[in-house]
């Protein structure tokens, strides 16, 4: 039980417009344990992302229940929910959403610098530097993301989705943005951060990907396939 | 232009689905363009408009000062024999005429209106090319001494009391006792000259014989003010060989016929000649200048506004751009495309702001006469087309260049590729920065300034007055007849009508008394033993007077009816004035002490707390002497909730004395509030330019940050997602604004002191501590504004799922 760190009983997502209800999840339930390594797959509109966005605490459910290690994060505030993101989740977006004006390092240190209480000044260096050298751009960590090929931004984003410490990866389309042979580079990363213990859970629409994680989840129309 | 035409017609269609943007703009520039142009038209009318009579720069205003041995020049004055004699023997000028302005009953009419009346020779009106509605101007007929009485009234006379009646020619009527026979009415065009003060205008001009100072025709020492000598100067005489010229003849007769009076032993007098346009600008020149800089900064920060309300359109314009572009559209057509669209917006908030503009001339036809010269002049004119025109074309070019600036043209094709994500249409941050730094610099400057000038008028308007006016009624009387008869047998009148009025059941109180707001500036009266005359103000009272006004005596006691009927050499002064005497003779008592009107000796028997005067800033010293006998001023005070008609008083004057009319009848307060005029001016100007100022500010503040965080939508979501609090996100857009911020701040400073520096003498006023405390306060509603110009557009931004964010939604 304790290796749990994603559980979802019955999860619901309904959005609402004046003329128009879209049920984008229906009556999800599952669990995602410590060192798992999960592909959501489906086709487009499935709900793939409106599931890693509720996971992520990005949104929130319409109904059902979500403990995130252990704690129930069905219902929070806003600045309680920014605080789980930034202690146990890690993201990495398809496009990176890097923030041009700052270097790499910063971009980096920028989840360590929203904790309750930051770290210091050393010990963030420390850390960063850890997650370069983990990604393997020690050498790049003065540059400015717009200095970098489009790989090494995705790899910076996985350092900055690290650099926390987080219970699981939320990974959104990984190579989406990226050539194939740099794609099979990250995924190529991701799998070695799976080994060395790292849960994560991975939205892809692309089968060869999908295969490389360890359990698979395929949605159709909002359910669980 | 074909093409213009198509594009204005394109841009007509496309604003029509952008209301919000579109009024914004509109109301924006169509309030501060209207400001503009009512203040420059008016700029316009008083700087730069030639005045509206024939050769207006050889028309000239002549002076006299008259100066004694040790004494202060007497400026501004003329004996009655000594005007004539110049009037009569000049030859510098090709016509010259006299005036003299008053104030007079008309007593024809049933409800005997007060009128403003000037006394005018022939010459005047084809001086000042004078039209005339109906009938005809003084012809020599009505010259001096042809005792011939007539009148020309104005058109608001005409329009006012006979109701524009056409056989006006056939009416008369009657001030003073004369009845005077109309012969002509104004055209409602003509506008008087201001040639005496500023607004005033005649209701009705009389033949010169009937001047009321004509009892002086002999009297050399008489000098009197109120004469006016104007006159058109001959083309070939300088103004410095006809001020001499002049001298020399007024000089002449004035020695010959003073040498013998004690008086003006060893006098002299010269004259000095102004002209027209100087009279009539006076010192409104500055005021104007004052009141443009401050339009102009408003106008400045309004278009920093809507630059950024247009950039901010061309960014969300950029897809439609690069199709244009895609089609064939060269730098140039999409210039007049986004030309078409600001034409067409500044064209509409032109027309709005002529609306405005004027309804600002009514306002000002009916709040500044005072104030500004010419302000009948104001109109729709030439002019002001012509600036309305130049503006909307300035300004929607400077606009339609800005946003074109902004399209990177090469990288606009890319835009239809990348699906609106990129580069090619963005305003630079260094843009907005400017925007930030030049709206806080202006608003720093114009809410101090502003706010600073409201204190000082709000303080004026505020501050006690020390007495109380609350149903205290101010009375005038006028006489209908010549000559007035002497101040004895007034005086019977008067005690009648004091006897009559404290019958009535309505008034608790009556007296003999000017009201506390007349008040002589420059009296003069020296202390035993002591040369230097002390210079204080004075007023003429009755007894009661500080009773009836609830303005508490300190020491002594006030006048009483045996004071005022025994002519009694008694005074009481303020407690100012007794602090001031006190310096001077610190052992002396000052309560039935005495001081000095040149020889005479008065007696000071009773000190009274101070009263504060509208127009002085601080508590002076005064002195007030018992009424003297035959003065036809009146104070009256009414129970509580009871009412006196001005009618009611003139039933009981007619049967007292039916040659006795009501002038004025007047409630303290409202009195009070007249002289509060300027302030109150002062204060609505200044608080409603300070509050612009702010929304304005406010406005284009947010709009910029709006923007600005419109642009960091992605990293803002970005920032949420890995954990950023709200009060992060809302640190970061205050921390990456608070150096423009602050740098327009210390820009708006850096103006001041330039102001400060340059303007130091007239400035000298205003610099206090206060003004620390006003630049505190500006401060803090600056940083009120920018704190929620950042806050509000991230609400948007807190209120939405992360997820819906991330997606750029």
């Amino acid at each position: 039980m304790d290796n749990i760190k994603i559980s979802m009983k019955n999860i619901c997502k309904v959005f609402e417009t004046d003329e128009l209800e879209t049920h984008a999840l229906d009556q999800i339930n599952l669990s995602i344990t410590q060192g798992d390594y999960v592909a959501i797959s489906g086709p487009s509109g499935c709900g793939k992302s409106t599931l890693l966005s509720l996971m992520g605490l990005l949104d929130e459910a319409s109904s059902g229940e979500y403990l995130l290690d252990g704690i129930d994060v069905t219902k929070l505030s806003l600045d309680h929910a920014a605080e789980l993101r930034n202690q146990k989740i890690g993201f990495i977006f398809q496009s990176f959403n890097l923030i041009d004006e700052m270097t790499v390092f910063d971009n980096i240190a920028l989840p360590l610098s929203y904790h309750n209480k930051p770290p210091s000044k050393q010990a963030i260096t420390e850390r960063v530097n850890q997650c370069l050298a983990l990604v393997g751009l020690s050498n790049r960590s003065q540059h400015k993301p717009n200095q970098l090929s489009g790989g090494q931004q995705q790899r910076v984003a996985i350092a900055r989705a690290l650099v926390a410490n987080p219970s699981i990866l939320l990974v959104d389309e990984p190579t989406g943005n990226l050539d194939s042979k740099t794609g099979d580079q990250i995924m190529e990363v991701l799998a070695q951060l799976n080994e060395q213990g790292t849960t994560i859970c991975m939205v892809t629409h692309d089968p060869r990907y999908a295969a490389m994680a360890k359990s698979r989840i395929n949605l159709l129309d909002g359910k669980i396939s | 232009m074909n093409n213009l035409l198509i594009q204005i017609k394109f841009a007509w269609h496309n604003l029509k689905k952008k209301p919000s943007f579109v009024s914004s703009v509109i109301i924006t520039m169509g309030l501060t363009l209207g400001a503009l142009l009512c203040v420059l038209t008016l700029a316009y009318v008083i700087l730069f408009k030639p005045l509206p009579y024939p050769d207006a720069e050889r028309l000239f205003r002549v002076d006299s000062t008259v100066n004694v041995e040790q004494r202060k020049p007497l400026e501004g004055l003329y004996s009655y024999p000594g005007l004539m004699g110049l009037y009569q023997r000049q030859d510098v000028f090709s016509t010259s005429a006299v005036v003299i302005n008053s104030n007079d009953v008309e007593s024809s009419l049933a409800h005997t209106p007060a009128m403003k009346v000037s006394f005018a020779m022939p010459e005047f009106f084809p001086m000042m090319g004078a039209r005339y509605a109906i009938g005809r101007g003084f012809e020599q007929t009505e010259a001096i001494d042809s005792f011939n009485p007539v009148t020309v009234i104005s058109y608001k006379t005409w329009k006012n009391e006979f109701d524009l009646r056409q056989d006006i020619l056939s009416q008369s009527v009657t001030f003073s006792g004369v009845t005077y026979r109309i012969i002509g009415v104004l055209a409602e065009s003509f506008a008087e000259p201001a040639i005496s003060y500023i607004g005033y205008e005649s209701d009705a001009w009389l033949t010169w014989d009937y001047n009321f100072r004509r009892d002086l025709r002999d009297n050399w020492a008489a000098l009197i003010s109120g004469y006016i000598l104007v006159g058109k100067l001959q083309p070939s005489i300088s103004h410095q060989q006809a001020e001499q010229k002049l001298s020399m003849l007024l000089n002449e007769t004035w020695q010959q016929n003073t040498t013998s009076h004690p008086h003006f032993k060893n006098s002299q007098t010269s004259v000095t000649l102004t002209s027209l346009k100087d009279i009539i600008l006076s010192d409104s020149q500055s005021m104007i200048y004052l009141l443009l800089i401050g339009i102009v900064g408003l106008v400045v920060i309004a278009c920093a506004n809507v630059t950024n309300l247009f950039m901010s359109r061309t960014a969300e314009k950029k897809q439609q751009l690069a199709i244009f572009a895609a089609l064939g559209a060269k730098k140039s057509h999409l210039f007049t495309t986004l030309f078409a669209e600001s034409l067409l917006l500044m064209s509409l908030s032109i027309m709005l702001a002529m609306g405005i503009a004027l309804g600002g001339f009514e306002l000002i036809h009916r709040f500044f006469t005072a104030i500004f010269p010419r302000v009948t002049e104001l109109s729709l004119n030439g002019f002001m087309l012509i600036a309305a025109i130049v503006i909307a074309l300035s300004l929607a070019f400077i606009f339609a260049r800005i946003s074109s600036n902004m399209i990177n043209y090469r990288a606009l094709n890319t835009a239809l590729q990348s699906g609106g994500k990129g580069t090619q249409v963005q305003v630079s941050k260094r843009v907005r920065q400017i925007l930030i730094v030049s709206q806080v610099a202006i608003a720093t400057v114009l809410i101090l300034v502003n706010t600073s000038l409201f204190r000082e008028a709000a303080i004026t308007m505020t501050q006690p007055l020390g007495f109380n006016t609350e149903n205290s009624y101010s009375l005038g009387l006028s006489y209908s007849g010549r000559p007035r008869p002497p101040a004895e047998q007034v005086q019977p009148i008067i005690n009648e009508l004091i006897n009559q009025l404290a019958e009535q059941p309505e008034v608790q109180m009556a007296t003999q008394s000017n009201p506390p707001f007349n008040a002589r500036e420059d009296a003069t009266f020296t202390l035993v033993g002591h040369e230097d005359p002390i210079v204080t103000s004075a007023n003429m009272i009755g007894n009661d007077y500080f009773s009836l006004l609830e303005q508490p005596l300190l020491q002594g006691r006030e006048f009483t009816k045996t004071d005022l009927q025994a002519k009694a050499q008694v005074v009481v002064i303020n407690a100012e004035l007794a602090a001031q005497i006190s310096a001077i003779n610190p052992n002396t008592e000052v309560l039935n002490s005495q001081i000095y009107f040149g020889k005479i000796p008065i007696t000071i028997i009773g000190i009274v707390q101070n009263a504060q005067l509208p127009w002085h800033k601080t508590v002076q010293g005064k002195f007030n002497l018992p009424m003297r006998e035959g003065s036809t001023g009146f104070l009256i005070k009414l129970h509580p909730k009871q009412h006196l008609s001005r009618e009611r008083i003139g039933e009981l004057l007619k049967k007292i004395d039916p040659k006795w009319t009501v002038w004025d009848y007047v409630n303290l307060h409202d009195l009070h509030l007249q002289y509060l005029f300027p302030q109150i001016i002062m204060a609505s100007t200044t608080g409603a330019l300070a509050l612009l100022t702010l929304l304005l500010a406010a406005v284009g503040l947010y709009g910029i940050l709006s923007y600005s965080t419109q642009m960091r939508k992605t990293e803002i979501a970005t920032r949420l997602a890995i954990g950023a609090k709200r009060n992060a996100i809302f640190k970061l857009m205050v921390k990456d604004n608070v150096g423009a911020i602050s740098l327009g701040i210390i820009l708006g400073i850096i103006i001041l002191l330039g102001l400060f520096i340059g303007f130091s003498e007239v400035l000298q006023e205003y610099l206090s501590y206060y003004l620390i405390l006003m630049f505190a306060i500006t401060l803090a509603m600056i940083s009120i504004v920018a704190l929620g110009a950042a806050y509000l557009p991230l609400r948007q931004y807190f209120s939405k799922p992360i997820s819906t964010l991330l997606r750029g939604e």
